[in-house]
């Protein structure tokens, strides 16, 4: 077996390994970025796997039912938005815990759309958003033909990086999840702050959750995010909070999981479900046992009283 | 020295249950220097945070330049030219200096931060009024005197005229209280109006143009430094004469009780911290550990109470060694430990009252019993200790959290204390207390040595060290670098000795 593990790793085509973990990536990547915009302002948000979800379902339905992916991307970033305006709201307003708060819109998340599909189905297949697979963009390697949510993915990493490290906004919203205090004597207000900024997690989970009912299958299936949320947390935190590591973070974990593809499309007599646990394991081990080298905002899940 | 830039008339300001400012009238002159003096909870902080826009006042009237002016909220503040730097303060440790100056008043272009621009000015700042800060460093790695610093500087940036300053040398150590001083005079060269916060008499004394005494809520009384000395403000801070120093009669030492031997103890930063010290104390008598903070005391405070493991030597109570890392161990053995943060270590901020003043022993009778506690007795106890050392609380099941600084350590002193003990080994034990209480926890430290325990007093502060205490040690790098009478100790001696100059203060 070992034999044709290393023939297969001498075979592979690591380019194509790379373009593939890299479109796997892209959910978690909405995942981390959500999460790390939520919690620089300070709010703990583990919700985003269900704003993933919610988001994914309702990107499908919409887009059925207007025949448009781009229409069903808008309701279903919408959709996240306004799950992630209630997590502010249970979590900012009326102070509740935030792991429970994302815990309780998890679980809704999941019902929610669990019983919407046995009750409505998903027999008819929602139109595609387009892959970049236009002349010479199609060439460019690595990232030709790719999904259009992994360009935008990208480009959200860039845009947060900017955004978090160079602006009025980044630096008021990092004040705000450090020392609320010190910015609230500064004049600035600080639960506005992080209402937007857990809403602009929203919107990345939205962008998330359209990737799996926008490229990857045109239907929805019940808990088809299937925790890639948690592992966007994990890469969040794994990349201490910011973009670019988050994503090196993720490749993490679906470089390992393009190579299981790999092995199997070969015939290595490895178990698939075996492979398929590794990012779940990844996940355990650098949240164990790296986490100790990041440190999160200090007044993360601390809500802001005056 | 003329117009005044500020007056505050008659502001009242009511919490639920107290009058924290009752018709208080205030004015600030260009270019001076007011103290506001008082004790914690006089209503000092109240003031000035109505002033700040913190809070609104429920009555009176805030003229500022000539104009009368409604404050909303610190934005309003800043933009009439006024900053606080505040007790606690508001610096992100993870930002820049820069940033955290701009932070709230950032220059930017379409909102793409300039930082270049600030920077300057910041250098600018510091230049002109001698406020030496690296504009590029992390917060989190400066010390606290230059922390001050940039919070001064935040305040500048925004072109206060008046700047306020709450209890600002509080986190500072001597030396760096002198260059705040110079610091402030050259901003009042400048122009610059300063009120100036503190209980601290000697600090008022030094510094303020004109004094005003607050109490109760109340204003007690105007003055200057000319016309005052420090036992007239003490006595107008607490309503009554106040014995500033303290009364004791000799010591008289008993049989050994804490014997420390050849002691190594590390720094949570893994440095040597105390190296190989060793001294005894006895029944009856107070030795005192001078220093300036940060030279091992308080590792080798942890390392005899049991919260840190030495890594060598052995701490002996009347003859016995302890065992390393067992605080239980030691307070069975008859130690008290008030410890000199007591957030961390003496108080449990939001259980009751009543529970804290038996938190070391609470798991014993008659406070439990069969693994149970006994709340009826628990109450009377607290009951008792309340009245005894005269905290001021409501009752006794109120969170310890909602008293103020001052009886927060009554309640742990008066916890201590309230068991038999051998030895009390006294941390900073009246850091961030008002003048009344200093002298109360005093006398009962000296009435703890009267009645035959050893007292290992710890303290920043060298008029405490030389006031309590019968022997002084004093601690420098690690070690023990000299031993004195404090009968015959002169202040300059030791203060050389804290530097580590021993050759000097042999002379």
């Amino acid at each position: 077996m070992i034999e044709s593990i290393v023939e297969v790793l001498l075979r592979v085509d690591y380019l194509f390994l790379l373009a593939t973990a890299l479109r796997a990536s892209t959910p978690i990547v909405f995942a981390a970025l959500g999460g790390i915009f939520s919690e620089r302002s300070g709010v703990i948000n583990i919700a985003l796997e269900g704003m993933m979800l919610i988001s994914a379902y309702v990107c499908y339905k919409a887009a059925v039912l207007f025949n448009s992916p781009w229409l069903g991307l808008l309701a279903g970033v919408l959709s996240a938005v306004v799950l992630s305006l209630l997590h502010g709201v249970i979590s900012i307003r009326y102070r509740t815990n935030q792991v429970v708060s994302g815990t309780v819109l998890n679980i809704f998340a999941a019902g929610i759309t669990g019983f919407l599909f046995r009750v409505l189905g998903a027999q008819e297949s929602a139109p595609y958003l387009p892959n970049m697979n236009m002349p010479i963009v199609r060439d460019i390697p690595l990232l030709g033909n790719q999904p259009l949510l992994t360009w935008v993915m990208l480009a959200m990493i860039a845009l947060s990086t900017f955004v978090l490290f160079r602006t009025t906004w980044g630096l008021r919203t990092r004040a705000v999840g450090e020392l609320p205090r010190a910015a609230d004597t500064a004049g600035i207000a600080v639960n506005r702050m992080r209402y937007l900024n857990v809403m602009i997690g929203g919107v990345m989970a939205g962008l998330g959750g359209a990737f799996f009912t926008l490229h990857t299958v045109s239907s929805f299936t019940p808990l088809m995010t299937s925790g890639q949320g948690f592992i966007g947390l994990a890469a969040m935190i794994f990349g201490n909070w910011t973009p670019l590591p988050a994503l090196l973070a993720a490749m993490l974990f679906t470089v390992p999981q393009a190579l299981a593809g790999q092995f199997q499309m070969f015939g290595v007599p490895l178990p698939y479900q075996l492979i398929s646990t590794l990012p779940y394991v990844l996940t355990i081990i650098t949240l164990a046992g790296v986490v100790r080298r990041s440190t999160p905002p200090a007044a993360l899940g601390m809500p802001y009283v005056k | 020295m003329s117009e005044p830039i500020l007056q505050m008339r008659n502001i009242t300001k009511r919490f639920p249950g107290v009058l924290a400012n009752d018709r208080i009238c205030f004015d600030l002159k260009r270019g001076e220097i007011h103290a506001l003096l008082g004790e914690n909870g006089a209503g000092k902080t109240t003031l000035m945070n109505i002033f700040y826009g913190l809070y609104q006042p429920d009555e009176g009237e805030i003229w500022l330049n000539g104009r009368r002016v409604t404050i909303h909220s610190p934005k309003d503040a800043i933009a009439l030219g006024i900053g606080m730097v505040h007790q606690h303060f508001t610096l992100v440790p993870t930002l820049s200096v820069t940033e955290n100056v701009i932070l709230g008043a950032e220059t930017a272009h379409l909102g793409v931060l300039d930082l270049a621009t600030p920077r300057q000015r910041i250098l600018q700042i510091a230049q002109d009024y001698g406020l030496e800060v690296d504009p590029d460093a992390l917060v989190r790695e400066l010390p606290v005197g230059v922390q001050q610093r940039v919070e001064i500087i935040k305040a500048l940036y925004r072109n206060a005229q008046v700047l306020i300053l709450d209890e600002p040398t509080a986190v500072l150590t001597p030396l760096e209280v002198e260059r705040l001083f110079e610091t402030l005079r050259t901003m009042v060269q400048r122009g610059v109006s300063i009120i100036f916060i503190s209980h601290k008499l000697k600090e008022v004394m030094a510094i303020a143009d004109r004094i005003t005494v607050l109490r109760q809520g109340r204003v007690v009384g105007s003055t200057t430094p000319a016309e005052a000395d420090e036992a007239k403000l003490a006595s107008m801070m607490v309503g009554r004469p106040v014995m500033l120093q303290v009364e004791k009669r000799p010591a008289q030492p008993g049989e050994v009780v804490l014997s420390v031997r050849d002691l190594r103890v590390m720094s949570d930063r893994r440095a040597v911290a105390v190296d190989g010290v060793s001294f005894d104390v006895r029944a009856g008598e107070i030795v005192g550990i001078a220093g300036v903070e940060g030279n091992g005391q308080s590792e080798l405070v942890e390392a005899i109470t049991g919260l840190r493991a030495p890594v060598h030597g052995s701490v002996l109570l009347c003859g016995q060694p302890l065992p390393h890392a067992l605080p239980r161990a030691a307070i069975d053995a008859g130690m008290s430990h008030i410890p000199e943060d007591r957030h961390k270590y003496g108080m449990v901020a939001q259980q009751p009252l009543a529970v804290n003043l038996t938190l070391s022993t609470f798991h014993q009778p008659p406070f439990a019993q069969r693994g149970l506690l006994r709340w009826t007795t628990i109450r009377e106890h607290a009951r008792r200790l309340i009245r005894e050392f005269d905290i001021r609380a409501p009752h006794e099941l109120v969170p310890i959290a909602a008293l103020s600084g001052g009886n927060q350590q009554k309640s742990v002193v008066a916890r201590e204390l309230s068991r038999p003990l051998r030895l009390l080994v006294a941390a900073q034990p009246t850091r961030g207390v008002d003048v009344g209480s200093i002298e109360f926890i005093h006398k009962r430290i000296v009435q703890a040595r009267d009645e035959g325990a050893a007292v290992l007093l710890v303290s920043a502060e060298l008029d405490e060290i030389m006031s309590l205490s019968d022997r002084i040690l004093v601690m420098f790098k690690g070690h023990i670098v000299g031993e004195r009478d404090a009968r015959t100790a002169t202040r300059e001696e030791i203060g050389l000795l804290m530097m580590g100059r021993v050759g000097e203060a042999h002379a």
